[in-house]
């Protein structure tokens, strides 16, 4: 690899990684010299921030306001769904799966999850009872549980959830009602803290949530927490 | 735009948890990031849905942006781009109609705004203005909207490994320019 041909090859070869033009065996060989090369390392870092001006050069396009509520929201919600990295990661799959089979048999009391054990709870229903949630909350964790027994938002449209503590005036969203049936997830300590004597409400709102942070639409359902 | 320090002293917040950061690193920078989604996958939704798992990343990540000892808006259009590209490719399995793009030319700042920007012009840009005015668009092509070399050459009307060539010419070209 000391061959003076190889530094011109190399210079193009980590412009191409970053600018993903290789394929997917190509790119899986740099990425594996890349871990332990510090020279290519320095090479796609000054390729990323050289290219990185031509974005800079372009137009902002601000995005609209609901993704920064739903993003807010999802900060305390589940962690993100894995984002698919690599063409060919499936290529891994049998031995992840193997991993995964020995790793569930010899893990599985302490991946078990804690029982879910409320100390409110709510229940929601709409006026024509189309709409009904159970929710509950455990303060072990501040994890928050949602449960939709029935109902569902139209189509381009969806649930939100808020809390609105006992003396305060204004809702505070939870998030999105999950589209799974049920769904635990953590809260904040902020909106953990105005669940007792709180009420749940649940509004319906835009795809991906009100965009102002309060319900801009119909509240279909409101119910008090109690203690359980 | 927030100057460099200011955003990476957010970066630094958000690193340890703060959310008020989160929140102000969210509006300093999301128009370019969007921006950066939007042009690779010409799809509001879909931006839309990639510029919130751009931002989750960043949240989860943002300890990790010291050690690259990349500049904070070079980090953060980096992980913008990648998220992106990794949909695009998921989702079309890398077919990007450049026809649909329209033109892949940058359009040309009017006389009075050369002016004010020719000394903020950039070293790449004015390396890009040396290269032949196909390569350069070929690599703009390839940096911007995540093209593939299979996209490129069926633009460019050229066989697949003609436009390799090509490319990685352009590439020795513009890193020799870089570097005077």
């Amino acid at each position: 690899m000391s061959d003076p041909q190889d530094i011109p090859q190399d210079e193009a070869l980590a412009a191409e990684y970053v600018l993903r033009l290789l394929d997917a065996e190509a790119e899986q060989a740099f990425a594996a010299r890349l871990e332990t090369d510090p020279k290519l390392q320095a090479q796609v870092r000054y390729w990323e921030a050289e290219f990185a001006a031509l974005s800079e050069d372009q137009p902002d396009v601000p995005p609209p306001a609901a993704v920064k509520t739903a993003l807010m929201a999802a900060l305390d919600g589940p962690a993100p769904r894995p984002t698919r990295r690599w063409g060919f990661a499936w290529l891994a799959l049998p031995s992840l799966l193997a991993f995964a089979l020995i790793a569930a048999f010899a893990l599985a009391p302490m991946l078990r999850a804690p029982a879910f054990d409320p100390a409110y709870h709510a229940s929601l229903a709409s006026e024509d009872g189309v709409l009904r949630i159970e929710a509950g909350y455990a303060p072990d964790g501040r994890l928050f549980k949602v449960i939709r027994e029935a109902g569902a938002p139209a189509p381009g449209r969806d649930f939100e959830l808020w809390v609105i503590g006992e003396n305060a005036t204004a809702p505070v969203s939870l998030g999105l009602v999950p589209t799974e049936q049920e769904a635990t997830f953590e809260i904040s300590p902020e909106i953990a803290a105005l669940i007792k004597g709180g009420t749940l409400a649940i509004s319906d709102e835009p795809k991906g949530g009100s965009p102002t942070g309060a319900p801009t639409g119909a509240v279909l359902a409101t119910g008090v927490f109690f203690d359980v | 735009m927030s100057d460099r320090t200011e955003i990476e002293d957010l970066i630094a917040k958000v690193s340890l948890g703060d959310r008020a950061a989160f929140s102000a690193l969210y509006d300093a920078t999301s128009g370019k990031l969007f921006a950066v989604c939007l042009r690779v996958l010409k799809s509001r939704a879909e931006a839309e849905d990639t510029l919130q798992d751009v931002y989750l990343r960043i949240w989860h990540k943002a300890d990790r942006y010291a050690v690259t000892g990349q500049s904070p808006m070079t980090w953060l259009i980096t992980v913008a781009r990648n998220l992106a590209i990794d949909r695009l490719r998921a989702d079309r399995s890398g077919k990007v109609n450049l026809d649909d793009i329209g033109e892949l030319t940058e359009p040309r700042p009017g006389p009075e705004a050369t002016s004010i920007a020719i000394s903020e012009q950039r070293r790449i840009s004015i390396c890009f203005d040396e290269l032949p005015k196909d390569r350069a668009a070929a690599v703009r092509a390839a940096y911007l909207d995540g093209a593939t070399y299979q996209t490129l050459a069926d633009h460019f009307d050229v066989p697949l490994n003609t436009m390799r060539t090509w490319l990685r010419r352009s590439l020795i070209s513009l890193k020799e320019c870089l570097s005077r």
